[in-house]
């Protein structure tokens, strides 16, 4: 836990709970005091989401298109109080990274996306028995052509090296043998949920990291679920996510014992890294490169922007694209490589000009904000004043002083550069409050979590 | 003040505080790029992703084994276009069998590595870090990255390119992975500037600079510098494009195709003399497990007709001597054909060299198809690394050695 509880500790724990920080966010949690805001944060069920809902019905979506799929998810995302449910989620599509450019069914696609929503924090046993057994992931990895006699070992090998173990905590044999228990794991052309095919299934003894009996998939997770490799592979995974890169080896061995003793409950191995000294160490604070969705979504909730769901919100899902990231189309299983490689020219050329089209759009079409109701009844007569104020409506609690300095100059210069004095007025907020929004948004500050 | 680009390698402190030393930025400075010195030499690197059918390329029309290998996927030999009396190109390849036979294009044959890897993405990097012992998913430089840390002018962010057709999005390949440079990748001309708000256009010039002074800031993360470092190259690599491709006014057809597009971005930036000295295309989509047919003839069709093109257009820009172009893919395609009109994943295959330094013609020998290893694979003749090394060496007069680790035999395919 932290030493200190405030705005800088909370918008640093919201940023990474969730999808950036806004002041009453920010506000709501802080009053609530440590102990009780984490348990609301992972007790997320209390929390009445009906916003989100109301948001999705009045967007008219077709969720048979591509596009309306990802805005659905880009919605729930930017309306949503279970933060951490949506991070989640959010989290899990990397993890068991599954993409609509091979499943071509965007049914199947929402369908996963719900399974991963209800087991967000769930048993990791029954989650990967789940996800066997999800018709988008049989899809994705063939495992409707793995058959009796002929296995394919796609699905097999994946479980094993991405999804619970990692590479060097099994054999090739193990794959062969486990592909063999998920034989016949296939759909129903008709109604494309899940089924078993008898017929299919190789119900010979198989032997899987050192067990031997006539295993099905359900044996093969089984015995995954409670591998001492699993409990610290998906510790790592979750720690390194939400807190920082290359914890120490005694912080891992504490969490997969937390998930090993708690029968594999994800949200137990949750709330002992939120509730750990790392979590909220200086280490931790500013040290993850935000991907675009976090990027894009948390600009949007913190500038209370208007989506232009009318337009089905083209310019949020295209910008996304050209930033790396398309929600539903990760580009392989292994997921985004993430990380610095989020950047280079390109795609942060690709953020840059998203923020500078969302701070300076005043057409009807495209996401919009308004500067004016954000600065609400705030009294801010000076440059000082207003830089402050947008940094911390940003959730920017650690600009150093000469980046502060230089935004104060960028709204107090005249247009040949040269010294004047800004003050708020319509025309100022117009002019330089926008360009003031754009260039906290293109801060290398603000492109860290 | 003239400035320099930090160094970046990450997770090592030496290299933080040189950056922390390093003099800041200063944004007029950068647009001396535009006029910078233009190199004598520029490799254009072509990767083909997915793993190109090498066999159906370049056709080992006198061997047997070949069509009994390939009941409905091997190309007759009527069809065939002859480049000796062994083996001949697609029948699609007709531009591409014209530059060969004015000696333009080396094809230098099964190509490969020992203990071939078949995942794309470990395959991929290994041809990229011209490491066949590398992993994938840790961090190690790229050939062209250690290239151009030796070689190239690292205050120029437009040194090395890496260029997108404009679609999706853009990743940096993992052989432009450097220490000291920092490639600029370009996804489309048009969307790369740094726009600021169009209603206020007299505000533009405060709003860069204080953007480029803020990315200009010092901080002990290294992410953080990175992320400055290529706003800043963004901002100043923007500019010097926008000025440099005007000197450009296309003349030649390019097909319309994702390589013709990207080629021909190669041409206008080499015509801008940005001073690049790499530039990395990709051009995806060879990854032919099921009807390969179709899929393969339009991609033969477009590295074909995209070639000449860009021969066409590097003549009329009279820069024809200075650009030498290198195509590769991460594996070759089984040899057998599977049952669904593709074949899977396999190991070596050729590589091909083009420009007017090339010593035109086929280096090496087709794949011994009764000789195959326990997958049924090809056993590759040729080090891919000595491929590069002969390119290291021969065109970019670097110690090819000190990129790649080891001496590998010179193939010979450059006039020196």
């Amino acid at each position: 836990m932290c030493a200190e509880w405030n705005e800088r500790t909370v918008a640093h724990m919201l940023r990474r709970v969730g999808f950036g920080a806004t002041q009453e966010d920010i506000k709501f949690y802080l009053d609530m005091g440590q102990t009780k805001a984490i348990d609301y944060i992972i007790n997320y069920d209390r929390i009445d989401d009906s916003e989100v809902d109301r948001q999705v019905a009045s967007a008219n979506l077709d969720l048979s298109k591509t596009a309306d799929l990802i805005l659905w998810w880009v919605i729930r995302m930017t309306f949503t109080k279970r933060l951490l449910q949506e991070k989640m989620v959010f989290f899990w599509h990397d993890h068991f990274a599954t993409a609509i450019f091979k499943v071509k069914e965007e049914d199947l696609m929402l369908k996963q996306n719900q399974l991963f929503r209800q087991f967000a924090l769930g048993n990791f046993q029954e989650f990967l028995l789940e996800v066997s057994k999800d018709p988008a992931m049989i899809i994705w990895l063939d495992n409707f052509t793995n058959k009796k006699g002929q296995p394919n070992e796609n699905y097999a090998r994946e479980l094993n090296e991405l999804f619970s173990m990692g590479v060097g905590n099994y054999t090739e044999n193990d794959v062969k043998e486990a592909a063999r228990a998920f034989t016949g794991w296939s759909i129903s052309r008709r109604t494309k949920e899940f089924m078993f095919e008898t017929n299919q299934h190789d119900f010979g003894n198989k032997t899987f990291l050192g067990e031997t009996g006539p295993f099905n998939g359900d044996d093969i997770v089984r015995i995954i679920a409670g591998r001492q490799a699993t409990a610290r592979f998906i510790s790592k995974k979750l720690f390194e996510y939400f807190v920082f890169q290359n914890p120490k080896d005694s912080t891992i061995d504490k969490l997969a014992n937390v998930y090993l003793s708690n029968g594999f409950s994800i949200k137990a191995l949750m709330q002992a890294i939120l509730t750990s000294d790392e979590f909220f160490s200086e280490k931790a604070f500013n040290s993850i490169v935000k991907s675009p969705v976090e990027y894009v979504v948390g600009s949007l909730r913190m500038l209370k922007a208007k989506l232009d769901t009318r337009g089905k919100s083209g310019d949020i899902i295209n910008s996304l694209t050209a930033q790396g990231q398309t929600l539903f189309n990760p580009p392989s299983v292994s997921g985004w490589d993430g990380g610095i490689e989020w950047i280079n020219t390109s795609t942060l050329l690709n953020r840059l000009n998203f923020s500078n089209i969302l701070a300076s759009n005043r057409a009807s079409r495209g996401s919009t904000i308004d500067p004016k109701a954000l600065i609400g009844n705030a009294k801010l007569s000076t440059s000082k004043d207003t830089v402050n104020f947008f940094l911390k409506q940003l959730a920017l609690y650690d600009v150093d002083s000469a980046t502060n300095k230089n935004l104060r100059k960028y709204l107090d210069s005249n247009d040949d550069g040269s010294k004047g004095k800004f003050s708020l007025t319509d025309a100022s907020i117009d002019k330089k409050v926008r360009g003031l929004i754009h260039l906290i948004l293109s801060l290398p500050d603000y492109q860290l979590n | 003040m003239a400035h320099s680009r930090r160094d970046f390698l990450k997770g090592t402190l030496s290299l933080l505080t040189l950056s922390l030393a390093a003099p800041t930025f200063s944004f007029e400075s950068s647009k001396a790029f535009a006029a910078g010195t233009s190199p004598n030499k520029i490799l254009v690197v072509v990767q083909l992703d997915g793993g190109n059918d090498g066999l159906n390329t370049v056709v080992p029309y006198s061997d047997k084994a070949y069509y009994a290998a390939r009941p409905n996927l091997a190309i007759p030999e009527t069809s065939v276009l002859k480049a000796s009396d062994k083996v001949g190109f697609h029948p699609v390849m007709t531009k591409f069998k014209g530059l060969f036979d004015q000696q333009k294009i080396a094809v230098i044959q099964n190509v490969g590595y020992p203990n071939p890897n078949l995942s794309h993405f470990q395959s991929r990097a290994i041809l990229n870090r011209a490491d066949p012992t590398t992993r994938e998913e840790v961090f190690q430089l790229g050939w062209l990255g250690k290239y151009g840390d030796l070689k190239s002018n690292s205050d120029n962010p437009l040194s090395i390119v890496n260029l997108g057709d404009g679609r999706g999005s853009l990743a940096l390949p993992k052989s432009l992975v450097g220490n000291k440079i920092l490639p600029s990748s370009i996804n489309s001309f048009p969307l790369y500037q740094f726009l600021t708000d169009a209603q206020y256009p007299s505000d533009r010039n405060n709003q860069v600079n204080t953007f480029v002074k803020s990315n200009s800031a010092n901080s002990t993360s290294s992410d953080f510098l990175y992320i400055g470092q290529t706003g800043l190259d963004a901002v100043s690599s923007s500019e010097s494009l926008q000025t440099g491709i005007k000197k450009y006014t296309p003349a030649i057809k390019y097909p319309e195709n994702s390589l013709g597009v990207q080629l021909q971005m190669a041409a206008q930036i080499i015509a801008g003399d940005l001073g690049a000295e790499i530039i990395h295309v990709t051009l995806g989509g060879f990854d032919t497990h099921s009807g390969q047919k179709d899929d393969q003839e339009e991609l033969l069709t477009a590295i074909s007709e995209s070639f000449d093109a860009f021969y066409q257009d590097l003549v009329r820009l009279g820069k024809a001597d200075k650009v030498l172009v290198m195509a590769f893919s991460e594996f070759g395609r089984r040899v057998r054909e599977n049952g669904s009109a593709g074949t899977d994943h396999g190991t070596s295959g050729p590589m091909f060299v083009m420009g007017n330094a090339v010593k035109g013609g086929l280096y090496g020998n087709s794949p011994d198809l009764t000789n195959l290893d326990s997958a049924g694979n090809t056993v590759f003749d040729i080090d891919f690394r000595a491929v590069y090394g002969t390119v290291l060496s021969d065109w970019l007069q670097t110690d090819s050695q000190a990129v790649l680790g080891s001496k590998f035999e010179n193939i010979g395919f450059i006039n020196k």
